[in-house]
């Protein structure tokens, strides 16, 4: 019985709390802790399994998002397909992105994804016309669902994605394409010797990470109602799946998953109790606490406890 | 009409740019010297010039006469994280993930700092009305030139002078200069590189006050306006390269030229994606920099 | 197999590669030898595409390859050990080497059964499970040679294999390349310091010195070369005699 079977029946389990008479702030909280589990399985790909941290993670949510809000604003289709067309954009993005970036070291990579929700932002704030700027696009929202029933139907959309998020991860670390990636991010130049087409592979990466980041992004749009700058393109935005990825434990794709939970209880409990200033504070301090004390994640401590416990790995 | 709207841009340009190439020196100095990135530094300059402004509304004391305070506490504080943060991540990690560690570590500072602005200070945008001449702006045929500018600008050239005269002039420059060439080396001659390291990290801390400061004399901000500001830094330091001071300066004016122009010709939003496709484009093209040694 | 034509490469105003000509034969031992700093390792780079020649032209087994990139050439058949080592780290040593069983020249439904023989055949059977971080440097020298085994080369390139070695540890390397050279037929080009054991092991030796070849030949012609004993030992050559001396030359 490995890992991933208990999660998947967890999985499973859960997906029946959709039609039971569950409350609504529940649904709501599982809901958004699912769509953050699965954006941080997308990152992982590109910033666990080959090590590049990508800090702009976010400018491919907001551009699914808003192809999916400009679709529904101006031509009226429904946003539980354009997800899968924003998703699409988000790949092109990726491609446009990745190709001249991914070259370049791991530092630059990442001073350079962290440009790129800025350059969305302005992008979107200098084409009124079409994006509505700063105020933002409204009423995003799919007549098909019944009011009533928005926190169950968004509920099992988020859960179904994060299921598909964390079988792709799985089935990608366990892959010829996963060993590849993961010898790039252990050594580039040995990696090449055996073959491996370091660019290529790191592309097309990051062309995966973001169609799946996209369909997020997508489905996101509906469940807020509304898009905005702000509310997509924001640093947080960016920064939260780096955060819980790193959390749990960057390269496994069971660390996204538990760092995420651990970050939305941490986050949901504080700002139910005290201000919400100390959003930033925490994050401030989890980030540096983790980086110093336990670089490896929550699944890192957990391993190496295990392993002392246990006696070292393959000892004769 | 459009030629004059250009001239005073470029003109603008200057003056902005020599702020930001303020708050570049001190990221090109720590990476210089010890490969870290900090990406708290504009959240400490905000700091300080929240500080300064406190200063100001509380005790009627003048924000640049309250670098003479606040330039040694920053370069205390900047010990200080150097001492709790910095040097325990080094000890931890490899060669290559110091840069990538010390980012995470600072950004997560930044986060931090940006709390406690907003916690004490509020969240709404901030900005005075100090005038150090007679007139707000010298006026040179139809061009304006806020003195206020040239202040800031002053500042910064007098910084500039400063960390030259350091690194040229004294023993201790020439220490920081061999530890930012060569580690082993220079402590192989013995010069006690960690001790170099933890005066480099306050004196990045004290110049980001002083950019900080200088900033707060022409333009309002907020606490969450921080990062924005870091960023540039880095496009500064990006486009002039390590290791050059007069390349930093010289960055920033080109960053606040193109930025200023860039706007009068473009849509205003376009202001900050200007900057950043300039950075992008330098760093795929030439990440040493237009001035920068490899 | 591997031929070289008046290979050039610079590094801003310094020539690396002086007009190197060289023809490495299929099923021989090679050794390049020459004092440090003069090209061996730039060399190596060059063949196998981290580095692009400025000038000349590089052909393996008839083919041209010199603007292919590294990945390229070793799917074309040419695998490599490097000077500092550099093993994937947070994988074991099967690990390593099932990497390049998986995107080596022939596609495998068992890389890892794939990547045992490679281990077992250069003795690292009771370390396969041993993440490569925690293996001494002889084992992660094993490694790597296996890892290079592994995408099936027609030529192997091992640079320093011998470095770090005791004299006990640098038989038992010597006894692996034969036998890659004898059981599985690959060409081996070896750079290496190690005198003594490049004229015991190699057929043909080529001496680079400041870039230019000064010579090339089997080992005994090398070794009273009036050229290559200057550029070894300068003036004291008249002191010691001849390169057959068994002290290996450190420069």
């Amino acid at each position: 019985m490995k890992l991933i079977h208990v999660f998947v029946v967890f999985s499973a389990l859960l997906a029946s709390l959709a039609v039971l008479q569950t409350p609504t702030f529940v649904l709501v909280f599982l809901a958004v802790t699912f769509m953050y589990v699965g954006f941080s399985e997308s990152w992982n790909l590109v910033g666990g399994y080959i090590g590049y941290l990508s800090l702009g993670h976010g400018a491919l949510f907001g551009v699914s998002a808003y192809t999916v809000a400009i679709l529904w604003n101006f031509y009226k289709i429904s946003p539980l397909i354009t997800p899968f067309i924003g998703a699409f954009f988000a790949m092109l993005v990726a491609i446009c992105i990745g190709y001249p970036t991914l070259r370049l070291r791991g530092y630059y990579f990442a001073l350079a994804t962290l440009s790129l929700p800025l350059i969305a932002s302005g992008l979107v704030n200098s084409f009124p016309d079409v994006t509505l700027a700063g105020r933002g696009i409204p009423n995003v929202s799919p007549p098909e669902i019944a009011f009533l029933l928005r926190p169950n139907a968004y509920y099992a959309m988020f859960l179904g994605y994060m299921i598909l998020c964390v079988l792709i991860a799985y089935k990608v670390e366990n892959s010829k394409f996963g060993h590849g990636l993961m010898a790039i991010r252990e050594d580039e130049d040995a990696a090449a010797v055996c073959g491996i087409n370091a660019t290529k592979m790191k592309v097309e990466a990051f062309m995966l990470s973001g169609f799946l980041t996209g369909i997020a992004g997508g489905l996101f749009a509906s469940y807020l109602t509304y898009v905005s700058p702000s509310s997509v393109f924001g640093i947080l935005l960016s920064v939260t799946p780096v955060l819980m990825t790193i959390l749990g434990g960057r390269g496994r794709w069971i660390g996204p998953v538990i760092g995420a939970i651990t970050l939305d209880l941490l986050r949901n409990y504080i700002s139910y109790s005290v201000l919400s200033v100390l959003n930033s504070l925490v994050l401030g301090v989890v980030l540096i606490v983790i980086v110093l004390l336990a670089p490896k994640g929550i699944y890192g401590v957990i391993t190496q406890g295990v392993m002392r416990y246990v006696g070292r790995k393959g000892h004769s | 009409m459009i030629a004059e709207e250009i001239v005073q841009s470029i003109v603008n340009g200057i003056l902005l740019g020599g702020i930001y190439g303020l708050f570049g020196l001190g990221v090109s100095l720590i990476w210089g010297v010890m490969r870290a990135s900090n990406f708290a530094h504009a959240a400490v300059g905000f700091l300080a010039a929240y500080f300064s402004f406190s200063a100001l509304t509380k005790l009627s004391i003048d924000p640049l006469l309250s670098l003479i305070f606040l330039l040694p506490a920053f370069f205390i504080l900047g010990m200080a994280i150097y001492r709790l943060m910095i040097y325990p991540a080094y000890l931890r990690t490899a060669q290559m993930d110091f840069e990538l560690s010390t980012m995470l570590l600072t950004f997560g500072l930044s986060l931090v700092l940006e709390s406690v602005m907003s916690y004490f200070w509020g969240t709404m945008q901030v900005s005075y009305s100090i005038q150090y001449f007679t007139t707000r702006a010298f006026q040179v045929g139809p061009i304006y030139v806020a003195t206020n500018g040239l202040v800031a600008l002053g500042v910064a050239a007098g910084a500039v002078a400063a960390i030259a005269l350091l690194l040229d002039r004294t023993y201790l420059g020439l220490a920081i200069k061999a530890t930012s060439q060569n580690r082993e080396v220079a402590s192989m001659m013995g010069v006690r590189v960690y001790g170099i390291w933890m005066f480099s990290f306050g004196m990045t801390f004290a110049l980001g006050a002083l950019a900080g400061v200088a900033m707060s004399l022409l333009y309002a901000y907020y606490p969450q306006g921080n990062l924005i500001w870091t960023i540039k830094a880095f496009i500064v330091v990006v486009l002039g390269g390590i290791g050059s001071i007069a390349g930093t300066l010289a960055g920033g004016i080109l960053l606040g030229i193109s930025e200023n122009v860039g706007s009068t010709v473009l849509p205003f939003a376009f202001r900050d994606v200007v900057a950043l496709a300039i950075f992008l484009t330098v760093i795929l093209v030439r990440p040493q920099g237009l001035f920068g040694k490899k | 197999m591997l031929e070289g034509k008046g290979i050039v490469k610079r590094f801003g105003g310094l020539v690396a590669l002086d007009a190197v000509d060289f023809t490495v034969q299929k099923g021989t031992i090679t050794g390049l030898i020459g004092p440090n700093g003069s090209g061996k390792t730039t060399l190596f780079n060059v063949i196998t595409g981290f580095y692009r020649l400025d000038e000349g032209h590089l052909f393996f087994m008839e083919k041209s390859i010199e603007r292919k990139s590294p990945h390229e050439i070793a799917k074309m058949g040419i695998g490599r050990t490097f000077q500092i080592v550099k093993p994937f780290l947070s994988m074991t040593a099967e690990e390593n080497v099932a990497v390049a069983s998986l995107f080596g020249r022939e596609k495998h439904g068992e890389a890892y059964r794939d990547a045992r023989k490679w281990i077992d055949f250069c003795g690292l059977e009771h370390k396969r499970n041993i993440l490569a971080s925690e293996l001494t440097l002889v084992e992660v020298k094993r490694v790597e040679m296996a890892r290079a085994l592994a995408i099936k080369p027609e030529l192997l390139l091992l640079d320093e294999p011998l470095a770090g070695l005791n004299p006990v540890e640098v038989n038992e390397a010597l006894a692996i390349i034969q036998k890659i050279r004898s059981d599985l037929g690959i060409t081996i080009v070896i750079i290496e310091h190690v005198i003594s054991a490049i004229m015991r092991t190699c057929d043909e030796v080529i001496v680079l010195h400041h870039g230019a070849k000064i010579a090339q030949g089997s080992p005994q012609e090398v070794a009273n070369s009036p050229a290559v004993m200057e550029a070894y030992l300068g003036r004291a050559f008249a002191r010691s005699g001849s390169m057959n001396a068994s002290a290996h030359v450190s420069s």
